[in-house]
């Protein structure tokens, strides 16, 4: 049952009414305040005054009714389905909540945080997470799940992955304590194992992800299925198993052609090539990317990633015209990135970086790369680049011989990959 | 001299540290991870 006393406060911090303006020829202030902290129990009578001034109806006739829209809702933000439906029943739902005390209240309040985040509204997802905040204390252990589990997402989505961890964790210990259905429990354990694979745990990434898989394939869902076989992929890599990871890959291209998914299929491509380019194939490396960005459906970071990748592979392996092309081709669409992305900013350095190169500007290579592209990247704290820029450049020293400045860089760079593998 | 035997010397060590902790993982920026919204959201939105 939904407490009334936190009902209360929501609606009413919701319409911006002061706790005078509600309490006002009804309760004294702090009574109001106990009855919303669940420090009292009101009166029906006061309640229903509260109520009325709110503009809501004690009646809950209409509970099954809203439990099962919200229920429709739900699944909504999980799987793939069109923006404009999902706003169309979520302001459906919350006209029925306005005007109604239902129990789906809350944890329909907790879901909007999830919402906020598919529709990219970040800040709202945050003014939500600090509104629910205040009330959290009365929250079950169904609501906790969904809570803990939606403040990861939107750590995850900041990209503070350490933070978003902890919160599914806690979600996790949730799981014995209420009853879900088994793709819910899946979900969990694939953002789990996304999570861990962003953190480079690379074990725990492949254990989530064959738990998640294990109930996708019972289910047929071959989307799902195919984003933990890019996880599996990722992670088997990793690990220097590269006929697992080919496998894995090689299945979620295949599940994504099966379900005519260009999202999967793209990013599988991404890191196929990438398999191969750390496999030293650059030939198969380049024949993914080129994939990526011969399709007229890839995204700006879809394509950037792939020409910076293109980039990479045609320098290493010394053919200069390709590589140049393709910085340009870099070039123009971090012109064309108006709304500038923050993932931008990462190609820009990468594409900047090899230009100079290429130009043989090599003291404005040296200068950028220490000035700006490191520094970034050890704020960033995306040490497997750091890795390799300063590797770029203490061989570049190197060459020229400089050795003090060379072991600099290499130092720089195993510094970063200790701080990947935990050493 | 003395001085570039060193820095050889030097740079020859920490290489050889930095090749062995290479072993370990040769990752570069072209790694990607599905979206742990699962929706991949700008293809349908």
């Amino acid at each position: 049952m939904i407490e009334i006393g936190s009902f209360i406060k929501l609606q009413r911090t919701k319409q911006e009414m002061t706790q005078g303006d509600l309490a006002k020829g009804i309760v004294s202030l702090s009574y109001l305040s106990k009855i919303e902290n669940l420090k009292t129990e009101a009166s029906p009578e006061i309640i229903q005054m509260l109520c009325t001034r709110l503009g809501i109806q004690i009646d809950n006739s209409l509970d099954a009714t809203i439990q099962e829209k919200c229920k429709k809702w739900y699944s909504m933000l999980f799987e793939v389905n069109d923006k404009k439906d999902i706003i169309a029943t979520y302001n459906e739902i919350q006209n029925l909540m306005d005007t109604n005390l239902t129990e789906s209240l809350l944890l329909f309040e907790i879901h909007k945080i999830r919402y906020y985040l598919i529709l990219g509204d970040f800040d709202e997802a945050l003014i939500k997470i600090n509104e629910l905040n205040e009330i959290s204390g009365t929250f079950d252990n169904l609501h906790l799940f969904y809570w803990y589990k939606f403040r990861g997402n939107y750590c995850s989505i900041l990209t503070d992955f350490s933070t978003a961890i902890y919160f599914y964790k806690l979600a996790e210990e949730k799981l014995n304590k209420i009853e879900l259905e088994e793709h819910e429990i899946a979900d969990l354990q694939y953002t789990i194992g996304v999570t861990h694979s962003k953190l480079r745990n690379t074990l725990e990434a492949i254990d989530y992800s064959n738990r998640a898989l294990e109930v996708f394939m019972k289910q047929y869902n071959f989307i799902r299925c195919a984003q933990c076989h890019i996880i599996l992929g990722i992670s088997y890599r990793r690990i220097r198993m590269y006929d697992k990871a080919i496998k894995n890959l090689n299945l979620a291209l295949h599940l994504g052609q099966l379900s005519n998914k260009n999202q999967i299929i793209l990013l599988t491509h991404q890191n196929l090539g990438h398999l191969y380019s750390t496999k030293g194939d650059p030939k198969e490396s380049i024949k993914h990317f080129q994939e990526v960005i011969q399709d007229d459906t890839a995204q700006t970071i879809d394509n950037l990633n792939s020409v910076a990748a293109l980039v990479r592979e045609y320098y290493n392996i010394q053919d200069y015209s390709n590589a140049w092309k393709f910085v340009e081709q870099g070039r123009e669409l971090i012109r064309q990135d108006s709304d500038r992305e923050p993932y931008s900013k990462h190609y820009y350095y990468v594409i900047n970086t090899y230009n100079y190169l290429l130009n043989d500007e090599f003291e404005k290579f040296e200068k950028f790369v220490i000035q700006e592209f490191i520094p970034y990247l050890n704020k960033q704290k995306d040490f497997a680049t750091l890795s390799v820029y300063s590797e770029l450049l203490a061989n570049h020293y190197e060459k020229f011989g400089k050795y003090k400045k060379a072991s600099k860089y290499y130092q720089v760079a195993n510094f970063a990959y200790k701080q990947i593998t935990n050493i | 001299m003395k001085k570039l035997i060193s820095g050889i010397l030097i740079g020859a060590v920490l290489f050889s540290g930095y090749m062995f902790t290479q072993q370990v993982d040769t990752a570069t920026g072209g790694e990607r991870e599905p979206s742990v919204l699962s929706i991949q959201q700008s293809s349908f939105f």
